[in-house]
């Protein structure tokens, strides 16, 4: 009877230790950026862009993503969000690739801007995690890794 | 009381559900890339052209008027009888179009593009092309009007269109690809000289010519800014008006047309309205400015039609 007791604590020891593992939340496309949307500071006025412009915008072949969220300002500042929910591993990558790509012409355009631009730019977040690619520019910059935090 | 071997085992898997812990995830989870450096890429500063000097024009003093002396007797003089006020002008007469060789180009009416009788479907402009600055970008990314194809560049101006753009796009587009290319520059440039602007602006003509001859092209207006901007910025809307009037007499020289999309989005006082500026700048639009240029598009259109108009 103490033995079982003793194996059952231990077994609900280990449900609790994976369960709270890492300590990140699960990442849903659409709440997440309505989270950054609320939560950071951004100076441009962000709206959602239609799908059809995003494989214009990004590059990339729609066949590699079943989501996108993509919320883009008035052209007068950088800032962006967007999260691809990739169809599998290979479609991820591209579409991190995609996404490095265009913060890297982003930052050459937006030069011309001024050094607020640019820096934010520089300060982006641009990372995968699991199938998900996330770009997040802001010039809030610490806000928005702050919330990236919780997911990625 | 527990007894000590059990204590024991419990403890082992305690502890092992904790080792496990810190591997599960993590493999899921690929390093957050540095952010990206950019390419080293020294662009070259725009050399001005020995034409042209992309330098504000210096303000103009006005000289002091001297009034005339007055006559030794009190003899009136006669009152002039001021000029009347002109009438503003009414709608342009005449055909507002001609054939020049396979091109439709302005005619008597002048460059401005009508109001058409009929809207055009979305799918006329299938065979667009524009070519500009952030507003182009912005006009990409809200006007609704996504079949156009774009090439646009965040600072793109008449110095740098031909010189920085990537291009490619036009210059390796097939030919008869494209009947209408649309150009949207003045923006980054207002406040300098109005002449250089509207010489340098015959670069990015001439180059979209050369690749697609048989494509209208048609100069967007440079677009109006709010008048915070105009009180206290470089940015006026005395030189947005100057270029503007300077890009019409360049339509009727280049047979260009012009899009007046300025119009439509001043307000009564003439400057960019509150309704569709993005405040941030007082210079860009929002989505809703974006999508009421397209909606002038759609009813301001070139094609043969409007010679027998």
């Amino acid at each position: 009877m103490k033995k079982k007791l003793a194996l059952v604590l231990a077994l609900l020891c280990l449900a609790a230790a994976l369960t709270g593992c890492g300590g990140k939340k699960d990442l849903e496309p659409q709440s997440f950026a309505e989270e950054l949307l609320a939560g950071a500071k951004f100076t441009d006025s962000l709206n959602r862009l239609d799908d059809a412009v995003v494989p214009l915008l990004y590059g990339v072949d729609p066949a590699d993503y079943s989501d996108a969220v993509v919320y883009c300002g008035t052209a007068a500042t950088a800032e962006e969000i967007a999260v691809f929910t990739a169809v599998d591993d290979a479609a991820a990558q591209r579409l991190l690739s995609a996404a490095q790509t265009r913060v890297s012409k982003q930052l050459e355009s937006y030069r011309t801007y001024g050094p607020q631009a640019a820096m934010t730019l520089e300060n982006s977040v641009v990372a995968r995690t699991g199938n998900y690619v996330v770009v997040v520019v802001c010039s809030d910059s610490d806000g928005a890794k702050k919330i990236c935090g919780k997911y990625i | 009381m527990i007894e000590t071997g059990s204590m024991k085992r419990a403890a082992a898997v305690f502890l092992a559900a904790l080792s496990l812990c810190g591997c599960t995830n993590r493999a899921q989870r690929a390093e957050m890339p540095p952010s990206p450096t950019p390419a080293v890429t020294t662009t070259p500063v725009p050399t001005a052209t020995p034409t042209a000097a992309p330098t504000p024009a210096p303000p103009v003093t006005p000289e002091p008027v001297e009034l005339p002396e007055g006559p030794a007797e009190e003899t009136p003089e006669p009152t002039e009888t001021p000029e009347p006020t002109p009438e503003p002008s009414p709608t342009p007469a005449g055909p507002k179009a001609r054939r020049s060789g396979k091109l439709v180009v302005p005619a008597d009416w002048g460059p401005v593009i009508p109001e058409r009788r009929k809207a055009a479907d979305d799918s006329f402009f299938n065979t667009s092309l524009m070519i500009g600055n952030s507003l182009a970008q912005g006009f990409q990314l809200w006007s609704g009007l996504h079949n156009i194809d774009s090439i646009n560049e965040v600072g793109a101006s008449v110095y740098s269109a031909t010189k920085e753009m990537d291009l490619r796009r036009l210059y390796n587009s097939r030919a008869g690809r494209y009947t209408d290319i649309y150009l949207v520059f003045g923006l980054n440039e207002v406040g300098m000289d109005t002449e250089s602007f509207v010489e340098n602006y015959k670069d990015i003509i001439d180059f979209s010519r050369k690749f697609q001859p048989q494509a209208n092209i048609i100069i967007v207006s440079v677009t109006p800014v709010t008048q915070w901007v105009d009180r206290y910025t470089h940015y006026s809307m005395e030189s947005v008006n100057s270029f503007n009037e300077g890009l019409k007499e360049l339509c009727l020289q280049k047979n260009c047309w012009f899009l007046d999309i300025c119009s439509i989005l001043k307000d009564a006082d003439g400057f960019l309205s509150e309704e569709y500026a993005y405040h941030g700048d007082g210079k860009h639009l929002e989505a809703n400015g974006y999508e009421l240029w397209a909606d002038y598009m759609r009813t301001h259109y070139v094609n043969d039609s409007l010679i027998a108009e």
